[in-house]
């Protein structure tokens, strides 16, 4: 074994078989954004707190900025970028994001669409307070969050109610 | 940008075992350990991650004593329906923890063992009265939580033991909740009240270097002054020790006077 040896990463990144040589000090956000030119998914606080680097592993949403990409290996990832339908159309959460305007600058969106797109797959029907608890680690400074909440909702509305919301 | 290491993926406990026994520091979730190493906090030499090692993962019944794997991510200890029905005040805890991100990276032996002080999981378990199971190679060691955490970003661990089981009974728990303040990304104050058909023990997170426990026959022992005198609280970008020190009596307050109501 040597130290920062690269090593081959296998890893299903947005539907597609993948493989990339990074370092054991390459994190996943850089694999995306240099390696496989994903750049969707952004790097901001680099400490895990803002949320702007979420992406989906194995379905579960996780931190880019801090986590090995080589972690990613025989796992399957999803960005924003595997978010749209292979035909171009937008998931009903990006299109919810447009319609009610819950982007400004849109640096964070990708992140915010990752973490809602994580929450109504372990949470179909979220209320208010359940979509704000989640994202309690995601940041915007431009929104003030409400379209954001509204964007989130309104796609649990279209598909038949929220609880209590 | 961090310091260059080698990384070995741990295909099971022997494996693990043997890594660290020949060096190598334990990582699963990395949440503290890789933001460590990238502000160059930390600088191992070698990892090796234990998220693939079966015999760390997932939750068992034993009697009444619920057995979670070290390596159980918070969101998925969370989600345990046998931990949310017997210990609600844990799973209450764990889906508190960071941001659901850090929950899904996340273990509860990663954040045991780290031991930023700033944590509600430890004082979780001490209240409690948590053991945990720490393997090497050669021995098995069998401690309580209250004795595990020994200074800020320390424990009572070897270099060459991992921290496999984390270990509650289950039994005669009358009471359980836990109350905190939390204004930042960490929690200010963190207060766990556990009763028993034969005792009450009530622990202080957060607010000084290790949580503080104290113990009693029955619920009206417990004096908010005496708890407040025995912590050593710390000033930080969270609180003074003073503000922090009137947040733990007026928790304790709360907890013990609804400990204390009819249900």
């Amino acid at each position: 074994m040597t130290l920062d040896a690269r090593r081959e990463v296998r890893a299903r990144v947005n539907g597609r078989q993948t493989s990339v040589q990074v370092h054991t000090t390459t994190m996943l956000a850089d694999l995306l954004r240099d390696d496989l030119g994903l750049t969707g998914t952004k790097v901001s606080c680099d400490m895990q707190v803002c949320g702007a680097c979420a992406v989906l592993v194995d379905g579960h949403p996780v931190s880019a900025c801090t986590y090995l990409a080589i972690d990613v290996h025989e796992r399957d990832v999803v960005t924003v970028e595997g978010l749209a339908s292979s035909d171009g159309s937008l998931s009903e959460l990006q299109q919810s994001f447009i319609d009610r305007f819950a982007l400004q600058c849109g640096f964070c969106t990708p992140g915010f669409l990752m973490m809602a797109t994580a929450l109504l797959g372990e949470n179909p029907r979220p209320t208010e307070t359940e979509v704000r608890e989640y994202l309690e680690g995601s940041i915007c400074r431009c929104s003030g969050y409400r379209p954001i909440v509204d964007a989130i909702l309104a796609v649990c509305e279209g598909r038949g109610g929220t609880d209590g919301a | 940008m961090i310091r260059p290491f080698e990384h070995q993926s741990a295909g099971s406990l022997r494996e693990a075992l043997d890594a660290v026994a020949d060096g190598a520091v334990p990582y699963a979730g990395g949440t503290e350990l890789l933001a460590s190493m990238k502000l160059g906090l930390l600088a191992p030499h070698r990892l090796v991650d234990l998220k693939r090692v079966p015999e760390l993962a997932g939750i068992r019944l034993d009697g009444d004593q619920l057995i979670i794997g070290s390596g159980t991510r918070h969101a998925a200890a969370e989600s345990d329906l046998e931990l949310r029905h017997r210990l609600p005040m844990l799973a209450h805890v764990l889906a508190h923890i960071g941001n659901p991100r850090v929950r899904w990276q996340g273990t509860l032996g990663g954040n045991l063992c780290f031991a930023e002080p700033r944590s509600d999981l430890a004082p979780a378990l001490i209240a409690l009265d948590a053991s945990l199971t720490l393997q090497s190679r050669n021995t098995d060691r069998f401690i309580k939580a209250a004795t595990f955490v020994t200074d800020a970003f320390t424990v009572d661990r070897h270099d060459d033991e991992l921290l496999t089981e984390i270990s509650v009974d289950t039994s005669g728990i009358v009471f359980q909740r836990y109350e905190r303040i939390q204004l930042m990304e960490r929690p200010t104050v963190g207060v766990a009240l556990v009763g028993r058909s034969n005792g009450w023990r009530l622990c202080v997170g957060a607010v000084g270097y290790v949580p503080t426990w104290h113990d009693a026959h029955n619920l009206a022992d417990f004096d908010a002054a005496e708890v407040i005198a025995a912590l050593e609280p710390i000033d930080d970008a969270a609180g003074s020790a003073e503000y922090k020190r009137h947040l733990v009596g007026v928790l304790v307050r709360r907890l013990v006077a609804a400990a204390g109501s009819p249900r």
